[in-house]
C-alpha cells in the first residue's frame, strides 16, 4: 500500500512536471492581398512551446525560411521589407488569457485567448489574438489567425509599390505538438 | 523609317519578355551552386550557441556544404527534412531539401554532406537548431 502511495506520488508529479509541448514544424504563412498583386509565403520549420501548467505560449521562426513563389518576392521580402539579415528572427512570447477552460487531458476544440509580445523586423507590440487549442487522442495541435499592419512593425513600403503589397497582412500559424521530455 | 520601327519594336517586345521573366522567375535551385564555405554539424552548431550575432555574420544567407550524422529523415505535406546529430542532444542542423530532391539510399545513422542556404539558429528554451533552406544532398 505504501509503495502503491509513493508511486502515484511519483507518478502525478511527473505528469506535472512533463506538460509542456513543443514542435519544430510549425507552420507560418502570411498573406499580402493588393489591389495588383497578391503575394504569400510559408515557413514549414517554425519553434514553439506551449506550457500546458502556466499557459505559457512562445513562437520563434527565421524569416529566411520563407518561401515564394517567384525568386524576386523573396529577395524583395529579405533585402527590403524584413531586412533579415539585420533583423533574422520573428518571436512571439505571451501567455493563454484563459487557460482554465482548457483539459489537456480531455478531448476537445478549446477557443483560447493568446496575449503576448510580438517581435517582428526588430520592432515589439503587445498583441492579443484568438486561437484554438485540440486534443484529439492525447496529441495537440494549434492554430491562429490574425492580421499585422506592417507599418506598426516600421516595414517601409516605397510609395511606387504601395499597391503591391498589402497595408494589413494576415498571419496564419498551425502546429502538431509532441510532448517535451523532461530534462534529468 | 519602316526598318527602324521594326527593329524598335522587336527591341521593345525583347525587353518586356526579359522583364516579364524576372519579375515571375521562380526561386532558382542551388544545387549546382558552388558552397560559400564547408562546415561539420558540430561545429555549425557550437559556432551558433557560443556566440550568435558572430556566427549570423559567417554563415547567416550563405550557401553552406554542412557534413554530420543523420539522426532522422522527414517527411510533411511534401516538404522532406534530414536532421543532423550535434554535440547538443536538445540540438539539431535541420536542412529542409530543395522540392523534388530524392533522398535516395540515405538511412539515419549514416554519414551525409548537405548543401543549403543557411537561415540562422532557432532557439526557444533549451531547443535550439540551426536550420537550413533549399538543401541539396552532395554526393561524393
Amino acid at each position: 500500500m505504501k509503495n502503491l502511495i509513493v508511486f502515484a506520488l511519483l507518478f502525478s508529479a511527473q505528469i506535472a512536471i512533463g506538460q509542456k509541448y513543443f514542435s519544430k514544424t510549425g507552420k507560418i504563412s502570411f498573406y499580402s492581398e493588393a489591389a495588383m498583386e497578391k503575394i504569400e509565403g510559408h515557413n514549414t520549420s517554425a519553434s514553439t512551446v506551449i506550457d500546458a501548467s502556466t499557459g505559457a505560449v512562445e513562437w520563434g521562426v527565421l524569416i529566411q525560411g520563407f518561401k515564394f513563389e517567384k525568386s524576386l518576392m523573396q529577395d524583395h521580402f529579405n533585402e527590403n521589407y524584413m531586412e533579415s539579415s539585420i533583423y533574422p528572427k520573428a518571436k512571439f512570447k505571451g501567455k493563454i488569457d484563459n487557460l482554465a477552460i482548457v483539459n489537456f487531458s480531455k478531448d476537445g476544440q478549446y477557443n483560447v485567448n493568446v496575449t503576448g509580445a510580438l517581435e517582428i523586423h526588430g520592432v515589439t507590440k503587445t498583441v492579443t489574438t484568438p486561437a484554438v487549442i485540440t486534443i484529439k487522442g492525447g496529441a495537440v495541435s494549434a492554430r491562429s489567425k490574425f492580421a499585422v499592419a506592417i507599418a506598426d512593425y516600421k516595414i517601409e513600403v516605397p510609395k511606387l509599390v504601395a499597391e503591391n503589397i498589402a497595408e494589413k497582412v494576415n498571419i496564419e500559424i498551425i502546429a502538431d505538438y509532441q510532448l517535451m521530455n523532461p530534462v534529468p | 523609317m519602316r526598318k527602324i520601327i521594326l527593329i524598335l519594336l522587336a527591341i521593345g517586345v525583347i525587353g518586356a519578355g526579359i522583364g516579364y521573366y524576372m519579375v515571375n522567375k521562380p526561386v532558382p535551385s542551388l544545387e549546382k551552386k558552388k558552397a560559400d564555405l564547408e562546415v561539420t554539424a558540430a561545429k555549425l552548431l557550437t559556432d551558433y550557441q557560443l556566440n550568435e550575432t558572430a556566427a549570423n555574420e559567417t554563415y547567416l544567407g550563405k550557401l553552406v556544404l554542412v557534413s554530420g550524422k543523420v539522426v532522422d529523415i522527414t517527411q510533411e505535406n511534401g516538404i522532406k527534412k534530414i536532421h543532423l546529430e550535434t554535440p547538443n542532444p536538445m540540438s539539431l542542423i535541420i536542412c529542409e531539401l530543395e522540392t523534388g530532391m530524392e533522398i535516395g539510399e540515405l538511412k539515419p545513422g549514416e554519414e551525409a554532406k548537405i548543401k543549403g542556404s543557411c537561415t540562422g539558429y532557432q532557439s526557444i528554451g533549451d531547443m535550439g537548431d540551426v536550420i537550413l533552406v533549399q538543401s541539396t544532398l552532395v554526393k561524393e
